[in-house]
């Protein structure tokens, strides 16, 4: 069924394309878990998963957004595992079992990578925290000079009486 | 009130805390090359692949199996490729019956190809839409894989190889 498979996308692709999803694609992701694509809805989500792709030979580019050579092959390679019914997982994994977890543009939310989702939040309420606690003291401080304020003319007065016999 | 007594030293250090270990990460990543991963298919069965030669022959895994295998992946664009290539022929023909040599093309075009391989003594096959480079996860260009007799790969390299290089692979391959 694979090898039909294969050489109807092989067909479909174009005589040179050549056999676009191989025998062991299978044993590395199970059969295709998702829905077999078409049309716009192939291109839609096509759009959308190959800006998850790292394209190997750019620095921090989708192959979504990249010309080389390399990244529009590897497009065709996801178009092709979409329109046979892999799921967006099934590719993801897939690729990562080939060039390893870099080829996602975003790292796994897992383990170590926790750090990189966690950390800026973190900072970012730290921050918060700071602000708010030193917006607070300021706040505290001004009204303590305000509470000094409303003495003023007493105080004034008390030192015109006090001091008025020395003038 | 003097400039001295208004650092808080707690804040400071908490600052501090902070701030140099992630200066310490970002300066230690300037050295890294983020493409440098190590391969995930080291260990496992190398991605069957039937590809036509340039001299019109086809070439399968299957019929390289039974004895180690160099599968290189090259371009007449890559510069390091053309001075690897050289080591590549010598190791051929050093080699001999004892191990092969496989070169695919990396998005280049096969008539590019055909003048510099000439006369190497090894196939090279053309990979069209890149299919076998994606099966084998290559980054760029040259990376070389080095296949045992059972077809499991034992070693990636990025980057040119020499003679020196592949004897002492082959000879640490089990």
């Amino acid at each position: 069924m694979i090898t039909s498979l294969a050489v109807a996308l092989t067909m479909l692709l174009g005589a040179n394309a050549g056999p676009v999803l191989g025998p062991e694609l299978n044993d590395a992701v199970g059969a295709p878990a998702g829905i077999a694509l078409s049309g716009d809805a192939l291109e839609r989500r096509l759009a959308v998963l190959s800006s998850e792709i790292r394209c190997p030979v750019c620095q921090g580019q989708a192959i979504v957004d990249s010309p080389a050579e390399s990244a529009r092959h590897m497009k065709e390679q996801v178009r092709a595992m979409l329109a046979a019914g892999y799921s967006d997982e099934q590719i993801l994994t897939w690729l990562e079992g080939r060039y390893g977890e870099f080829i996602r543009l975003s790292p796994r939310a897992e383990g170590l990578n926790l750090i990189v989702w966690i950390l800026p939040a973190l900072l970012l309420l730290l921050g918060l925290g700071v602000v708010i606690a030193v917006v607070q003291r300021s706040r505290k401080a001004a009204r303590a000079a305000d509470a000094n304020a409303g003495l003023d003319p007493w105080i004034e007065k008390v030192r015109r009486e006090a001091g008025g016999g020395h003038e | 009130m003097s400039a001295r007594s208004r650092i808080s030293w707690p804040v400071l250090l908490v600052g501090l805390v902070v701030v140099v270990p992630l200066l310490y990460l970002f300066v230690r990543g300037l050295g890294f090359d983020p493409k440098d991963v190590a391969s995930p298919l080291v260990g496992k069965p190398a991605p069957v692949f039937a590809l036509e030669a340039l001299d019109g022959s086809r070439v399968s895994l299957a019929t390289l199996r039974g004895r180690p295998l160099i599968l290189n992946f090259s371009a007449t664009w890559c510069v390091p490729c053309r001075q690897e290539h050289g080591e590549l022929v010598m190791a051929a023909r050093q080699l001999g019956a004892s191990a092969s040599v496989v070169n695919v093309i990396y998005e280049d075009e096969p008539e590019a190809m055909r003048a510099w391989v000439q006369g190497s003594g090894f196939p090279t096959l053309i990979d069209p839409g890149g299919q076998t480079a994606i099966a084998y996860g290559v980054y760029g260009v040259p990376e070389t894989f080095f296949i045992d007799a059972s077809g499991v790969i034992r070693e990636k390299v990025k980057g040119p190889v020499d003679l020196g290089r592949i004897r002492d692979t082959l000879e640490a391959m089990p």
